[in-house]
Parts: C-alpha cells; sequence; structure tokens
C-alpha cells in the first residue's frame, strides 16, 4: 500500500510531492526560512466576527464543489424543460379538453407553465440535507469542528446558507421560465402583461419556499447525519408519501412541510385556477412560512443538541 | 509539562487512550468526568482556536470533488485568516504544484500533507499529529520529521503521538507514555531509557517458552515475544545470563536497556505499561486537564 502513495503517477503528476522537498535535515540553509515570517497571512484576526466566519465558510464550502453548481443548472433545464411540455400539453385551441385545460396564452395557462418552478424546493432540500450530511459523509466535519468547536455556530450558519442557496436555486429557475415566457409570448401565445403578473404571483412564493426547504433540509441533515437516510426520508416522505396521506387526513394534512410549501406556492396561484391550484385545504402565506420555518428550526436545534453533540471519532 | 521547541512524544500501546485524549483536548470528544483545558479554557471556549492548536487526526477527511486549495480556503474562511495562506501552507508541505486537483485524486501521503497544511494554517502555538507516520513511505518520514523539528525549532509546541517506539525515538525528545488510559511515565526519552526501574533486558533465544519458564521460575516478570523473543523486567543482565547458562539455554542475542537500541526501547515500553491502570502515573489521562500556563510555554500535565 505504501508504494503507490508516493509514487508519482506518470504525466499527470511531473514533480513527486517529495521530490523537490528539501533535504529531511536542519540548518540555516534549510529552505524552512522563507516560512519563518508566515505571520503576515496567519497574524492577528481578521475583522469578521466568528459568525461571519462561519457564514463564509459555508458559503465557500458551497461554492468549491461541483454539485452546486450542478444542482442550480438541473432546476433551470427541468424547469424549462416541464414548462415547454405543460405549455404544449394544454391549450390546443377549441378541443373539448379545453373545457378542462387552459387555452394558450391566458393567465391560468401561464400560471400552468410557471408553477414547475416548484421542483426548486425539492432541489432546495437537497441543497440543504447535503449541507450537513456531506461533512459527515467525507468526514470534513472534524476540521469543521477544529475551527469552529461551538457546534451549534455551525448549523446556524448551515440554515442561514442553505436559505440563501435554496432562494437562489428558485431565483434561477424563475429566470429560466422568464425567458420561455417570453419565448411563449414572441411566437403569439398571450401577452407580455399577462405573463409577467403571472410569474410575480408564482415566483415569489415559490422562492419563498425554497429558501424554507433549504432550511428544512439542514434541520433533516442535522437531526439524521446520515446523508441517505435524511435525503430518503426529505423526498421520500416530504416530497411523495405526505400528499398522499394529506388526501386522507385533510384537517392534519395541512400543517405538513409540503402543504405549508404548496401554500406559499399558491400564495395567488390558486386564484386564477392555475397548474398549482389544489384541493387540498391551504393555510395562510405568513403562517406556512412560519410553520415551514418552524419545522426546519426545530429539527434544527433538535438536530444541534443531539446527534451532533456526538462525539467525532 | 511539554516543553516549546522540541517534539514531544505522546506513546503507548493501541487502544492506551492517546487518540481519545487529544481528541477530548480538541473539543471532538466529551469526557466522561473532569475536563480539558488549552490556555485554562476549554477548546470550545477558545478565541482562537485555529491559532492555539493546529491537528493532524486520524478521522479528518476531505471532499472528494474540492481541490486541495479550497479545501484549505475554506478553513481560511472559518478561521478569518487571510486567503493567500492556503497557497503559503501548500508550498510549505510540497503540494504548490497539486493544489488545484480535486483531493479525490490524491494519494494517502499526499492526504497526510494536506491535512499538516490545515493544521499550520493559524502558525498556532502548539501542533499535535495522531499517529503522524500512517500512510507515508520512508521518505514521507524523513521529511516529516525534518518538518516537526523545524516547527518545534520556532518556540512551538509539537506533540506527536505513536504506538510506534523505534520510530517516534527518532523524532522525539520528550515523551508522555500511557497505558489503560492513565499517565505512566513522562520526561527526557533519554533519562527515562535510562531510569534503572525501567531496565528491561531483552533476548533471543532457541526455546522461548522454556526461558521463560525458567525466568518465572526465579521470580523474574517476563513478556514473551514470539517466536522466538523473551523480555525480562527488573533484572541484571548478569543474573538473567546466569540462569540461562545454568539452564543450558542457547542465546541468539541479548540486549538491555543500558546499552540501548530498539529492542531496549521496547523492554522499556513493556516495563511502564505492563501495569494497566496502576503504573507510576498520577492518575487517569484521558480525563485529565490540558493546560498551558502561557501563550509560549504551553504543557500537558496530569490531573491535580
Amino acid at each position: 500500500m505504501t508504494d503507490e502513495m508516493h509514487e508519482p503517477t506518470g504525466a499527470s503528476r511531473p514533480s513527486a510531492p517529495t521530490a523537490g522537498m528539501a533535504p529531511p535535515q536542519l540548518g540555516p540553509e534549510s529552505p524552512a526560512g522563507q516560512w519563518q515570517a508566515p505571520g503576515v497571512m496567519a497574524g492577528p484576526g481578521r475583522r469578521r466576527n466568528r459568525t461571519g466566519r462561519a457564514l463564509a465558510a459555508e458559503v465557500r464550502k458551497l461554492l468549491t464543489v461541483w454539485s452546486t453548481p450542478v444542482i442550480v443548472a438541473v432546476g433551470v433545464v427541468l424547469t424549462v424543460g416541464l414548462g415547454v411540455l405543460v405549455g404544449y400539453a394544454t391549450g390546443h385551441g377549441n378541443h373539448a379538453r379545453d373545457l378542462l385545460l387552459p387555452a394558450r396564452g391566458t393567465a391560468s395557462w401561464f400560471d400552468s407553465v410557471f408553477s414547475v418552478m416548484t421542483i426548486a424546493q425539492d432541489l432546495a432540500l437537497i441543497v440543504g440535507v447535503v449541507a450537513v450530511t456531506a461533512e459527515f459523509r467525507h468526514r470534513t466535519v472534524t476540521a469543521t469542528f477544529l475551527a469552529e468547536p461551538r457546534r451549534g455556530h455551525v448549523v446556524a450558519a448551515k440554515l442561514g446558507v442553505a436559505a440563501m442557496a435554496g432562494a437562489t436555486v428558485a431565483v434561477a429557475a424563475a429566470l429560466g421560465d422568464l425567458a420561455l415566457g417570453a419565448v411563449f409570448v414572441a411566437t403569439g401565445n398571450g401577452t407580455a402583461s399577462t405573463m409577467l403578473t403571472e410569474m410575480g404571483h408564482v415566483a415569489p412564493g415559490v422562492v419563498a419556499a425554497s429558501a424554507l426547504f433549504g432550511i428544512y433540509g439542514v434541520g433533516l441533515g442535522a437531526l439524521l447525519r446520515n446523508q441517505v437516510a435524511a435525503l430518503v426520508f426529505g423526498l421520500g416522505v416530504t416530497v411523495i408519501l405526505e400528499p398522499i396521506v394529506r388526501g386522507i387526513v385533510l384537517g392534519v394534512g395541512k400543517w405538513f412541510p409540503s402543504a405549508a410549501a404548496q401554500s406559499l406556492d399558491s400564495v395567488t396561484a390558486h386564484a386564477s385556477s392555475g397548474f398549482a391550484s389544489s384541493t387540498f385545504p391551504l393555510l395562510s402565506p405568513g403562517t406556512a412560512a412560519a410553520i415551514l420555518l418552524g419545522y426546519g428550526v426545530v429539527l434544527a436545534i433538535a438536530g444541534a443538541l443531539t446527534t451532533l453533540q456526538a462525539d467525532i471519532t | 509539562m511539554v516543553r516549546p521547541g522540541i517534539v514531544t512524544g505522546f506513546l503507548g500501546p493501541n487502544g492506551s487512550g492517546k487518540t481519545t485524549t487529544l481528541r477530548t483536548v480538541l473539543g471532538l470528544v466529551r469526557p466522561n468526568a473532569g475536563r480539558a483545558l488549552v490556555d485554562g479554557v476549554a477548546y470550545r471556549e477558545l478565541a482562537d482556536p485555529v491559532r492555539t492548536v493546529g491537528a493532524v487526526l486520524e478521522s479528518s477527511g476531505f471532499h472528494p470533488a474540492r481541490s486541495a486549495r479550497a479545501h484549505l480556503q475554506v478553513q481560511c474562511s472559518a478561521a478569518g485568516i487571510d486567503q493567500r495562506r492556503a497557497d503559503e501552507v501548500l508550498e510549505l508541505v510540497g503540494l504548490a504544484a497539486e493544489g488545484s486537483r480535486a483531493v479525490g485524486g490524491y494519494s494517502m501521503g499526499m492526504r497526510q500533507r494536506l491535512e499538516l497544511a490545515r493544521a499550520v494554517l493559524g502558525d498556532p502555538d502548539v501542533l499535535v499529529l495522531d499517529e503522524l507516520a500512517n500512510g507515508l513511505d520512508p521518505q514521507g518520514i524523513a521529511w516529516l520529521r525534518w518538518f516537526l523539528r523545524w516547527y518545534a525549532g520556532r518556540g512551538r509546541v509539537v506533540l506527536v503521538s505513536s504506538h510506534l517506539l523505534a520510530e517516534a525515538s527518532q523524532t522525539v525528545d520528550d515523551v508522555v507514555i500511557v497505558s489503560g488510559g492513565r499517565l505512566a511515565a513522562q520526561g527526557r526519552l533519554a533519562d527515562l531509557m535510562h531510569a534503572g526501574s525501567a531496565e528491561a533486558i531483552a533476548v533471543r533465544t532457541t526455546d522461548a517458552p522454556r526461558l521463560a519458564a525458567v525466568l518465572r521460575g526465579a521470580g523474574l516478570e517476563v513478556r514473551e515475544q514470539p517466536p522466538d523473543g523473551v523480555v525480562v523486567l527488573g533484572a541484571s543482565p548478569e543474573r538473567v545470563g546466569e540462569l540461562m547458562a545454568e539452564h543450558r539455554i542457547v542465546v541468539l542475542a541479548m540486549s538491555s536497556t543500558v546499552t540501548g537500541g530498539a529492542a531496549n526501547l521496547e523492554g522499556l515500553f513493556f516495563a511502564l505499561t505492563r501495569n494497566v491502570g496502576g503504573g507510576t502515573g498520577p492518575g487517569p489521562v484521558g480525563s485529565g486537564r490540558t493546560r498551558r500556563g502561557s501563550r509560549r510555554a504551553p504543557g500537558v500535565e496530569g490531573p491535580a
């Protein structure tokens, strides 16, 4: 095993790590001399306080792995792609089914097309879950807790950054839908003002719900720590199982996370009876946001007090 | 006291509590009883942990998709250190040319260097390494020795844990030896090796079981080292030699702590760790306090 460790593996590594190193001896001529004063960099603290540091570290973690831009790109592609399908699957003109489906170019039709951007919420949930669980999966949590041993502060920073990331995914999806809407308008489907009005109806709720789903994901991840478990629970239960159960127990079901998210999505959309309209009972937007935030924060606090206090070995 | 300016070994057999002690001091493991202090406070309370203690731990990992530079920059952000410091420490450990590569493609030795780079990111007063040589080839170990001596030479405390005594003896000046979670001995390695109480004689013979039986019959404490080794504790070489001559046992090799050498170091180790929990140490180390009197004169000591 030792052999592979330092052998240069061909052209990709022209200089083996040890090749350029100084001979293992001390002396005034040692190359160590040039590092005698690393104090400039490592010296007195920077102006940021520790909360700011933790936030900056979490932002940097997200921006330095390829999965983050991929998730944003997936959100845009899915939103636009499904938007095209929904746009052309509905409203064929004078057919009988137009009684059931909105006609092209109408407010309801734009509503249906844009409501596909709620996919951003699921992606935000994934971002939130992975922000916590990847630390344990890749064991970077050791370095994280060495740099910020107050674990609650780390979780708090992750909550904030996951909310920002979730909102970012939703904004990117909304921009994709805006471009799609512009194309639809340009090809003779409805007016720009109708399109923009419906965008204004759908996007804010989805952006808010996505930010809150990012927080919810961090809460799940903090409590479960295991990436697979948290993703299965988050996507399986919240996205798939909950809507089914909600159909059975309507009174209780409206307090579920997915119902709260849908209430936010439907802030105005359901008024125009679009794709996102619901037969489920919904909460007021303010209550829905508070409920969703509550789920995430309560789970995160529970995680910070229980599983995240476990020994790091 | 763990003195600045030199490399101190933190030694003990596997399972003796070295790693647990270090993790407890670093706030990663919660002690069942007692507390661990750094600079007089718990690690969690340190104003600037990264600049106070740097640690290379086996439990530490890397995101495979993140480059080494990005990995260090994340830590720079977390510690409020200038981002340029990442490149500085990459150069320090000889990874400057590899800094942009994803760590997933790194060899074990390169990961060890990167972990070391992270540990010295804040130019800490105390550098702690757990099982330093794991995953390093001989050249890497030689480089690491040089690096640790250089770092200690800047007036810093360097503490290196190891269960490999012969390996550690070439790197460390002072030792702290634990056994069964308790402090067994502490001091300059050279002093400990010459301490009469720790004298041990290692013998290689053609009939180790019979030699062990003979020595035990003479009331001596014996450790067998299969296939052909026997270590005798607390006896003079003359006494052991006479017994072997008397019983006509063939001796292949024999050495004692007095003359030095790796075999004797093992003997010393056995002697110091033979009584799990009942050694010369003042108490449990794992739950003990670690304290540094001042920023430049840190020390690790047993519980009060």
